[in-house]
């Protein structure tokens, strides 16, 4: 490190330059920061528009549980990916798109996609189907402690025991927030519903490693084009047609008032994710996936304001303890000016 | 010739052919493969920058102020950084 000595020998101009740019660095992580938070807003706002959509025809009458969740989300994420790549045309970054399609970490992100997009929401559903919705909702919300615990073992980011605190209690208060009292009857296969719920929690915690991973020889505005794209595209090819989800998805497009309104979910969907992803890669996944919880809290407003949902206890209790779980992970940004440990 | 690289991906690369390397060496370095496109700007690049460095791919060096204040920062590969070399194509390995 003569460098550095030298620039303290200098005085002056020199050590003032690293102050300089410390604070910009600084800047970076807290701009980091908001940008994860930015994320979890649209995607509040996002959840409420689908929730629309998905109340109308088609989706209102799909042969099987699966065809309207499904088909709408591949029908968002196509939206996303249409979108997004306007972002990418208008920013420059569109033959990037072709070249990371070509590398392995771009084939990471396409992974990535996979089980965040298909099998995450595949198996969610599932988990919803085979264990009821309280169960589902509860153990999927955990996704956020499934990608530290990856983040911490494969990226090596740094997570100290205030973050961790944090991490849980965002989850606890999305598990309360979206608590529902568990339906009675009989459940055959009850205990194969908690385990698609749990690969639910493990594909998407597991998407954000994989993009983050990619991420790092990827631009994100690229990397996140690819996975709305990857989404869709598989979604069409091989789980729609399993699901009877084709006709709802074909029906949906055609319906003017249904599509504009999947289209205008899309673009927030899809910059909600280009947030998300670009958060990734500044203040590190691990925090950016708990931050993304507050989302919930913006749903919860959004809904309030653009449906005519009940505010109940819990949903008041979930969107406090979330709070002060962001605010936990949150804490001190001059944590993550460097995000990984020395390996 | 070996096809281009996502934008990062060549950054990545290219610190690991110089010791060290300026925002606007790297530009200059990088030039002729991406100049005409949009993303090859000062703040793009910058970004990708911060980011590199944030996760440890790159390491800072000399920090200096040049004649009209601005900020120039001297960066390089890391050992880390070095270590995803590994997932380039084939016709990029030397």
């Amino acid at each position: 490190m003569a460098n550095g000595v030298q620039s303290a020998s200098i005085a002056g101009t020199q050590v003032s330059a690293r102050q300089v740019f410390e604070q910009k660095e600084l800047g970076f992580v807290k701009r980091g920061l908001a940008t994860a938070l930015g994320s979890g807003m649209l995607w509040g706002l996002d959840g409420v528009i689908l929730g629309i959509a998905l109340a109308m025809a088609p989706f209102t009458a799909g042969g099987t549980m699966y065809a309207a969740p499904l088909a709408g989300s591949a029908l968002h994420d196509g939206f996303a990916g249409l979108w997004l790549a306007l972002y990418n045309i208008f920013t420059g970054r569109w033959k990037d798109i072709g070249r990371s399609l070509k590398t392995f970490p771009g084939f990471i992100v396409c992974l990535g996609a996979l089980l965040g997009g298909p099998i995450g929401m595949g198996a969610y559903l599932l988990g919803i189907n085979f264990a009821g919705a309280a169960y589902a909702m509860g153990i999927s919300a955990g996704y956020p402690v499934v990608g530290a615990i990856m983040a911490r073992l494969i990226l090596k980011e740094k997570i100290s025991p205030r973050v961790w605190a944090g991490i849980l209690i965002c989850v606890a208060g999305a598990v309360i927030l979206g608590y529902v009292p568990p339906e009675g009857g009989s459940m055959p296969h009850f205990y194969l519903g908690i385990g698609c719920s749990l690969l639910a929690a493990f594909g998407w915690g597991t998407e954000g490693v994989l993009a983050t991973f990619g991420m790092d020889m990827v631009d994100p505005a690229v990397a996140i084009n690819i996975r709305e794209a990857t989404s869709c595209v598989v979604s069409l090819l091989a789980v729609l047609p399993f699901v009877a989800g084709l006709a709802v998805f074909g029906q949906a497009l055609i319906t003017p008032n249904v599509v504009w309104i999947i289209a205008l979910a899309g673009l927030a969907g899809g910059f909600s994710y280009l947030l998300w992803y670009k958060a990734f890669s500044m203040c590190g996944c691990s925090r950016c996936m708990a931050l993304n919880i507050t989302y919930a809290i913006w749903g919860l407003v959004f809904s309030y304001f653009l449906t005519d949902v009940a505010i109940t206890t819990n949903l008041v209790i979930g969107a406090i303890v979330i709070t002060v779980g962001a605010i936990m992970v949150v804490g001190n940004p001059k944590e993550m000016i460097n995000l990984r440990a020395e390996v | 010739m070996a096809a281009v690289l996502p934008m990062r991906f060549r950054i990545l690369h290219y610190f690991s052919t110089v010791k060290e390397a300026s925002t606007k060496e790297l530009m200059n370095g990088l030039r002729s493969e991406y100049g005409s496109e949009g993303q090859f700007n000062e703040n793009v690049i910058n970004e990708h920058l911060m980011s590199m460095r944030a996760g440890g791919l790159i390491e800072t060096n000399d920090i200096e102020l040049d004649q009209s204040n601005n900020l120039v920062v001297n960066y390089s590969i890391t050992e880390f950084g070095q270590g995803r070399l590994k997932y380039l194509p084939k016709s990029w390995k030397i």
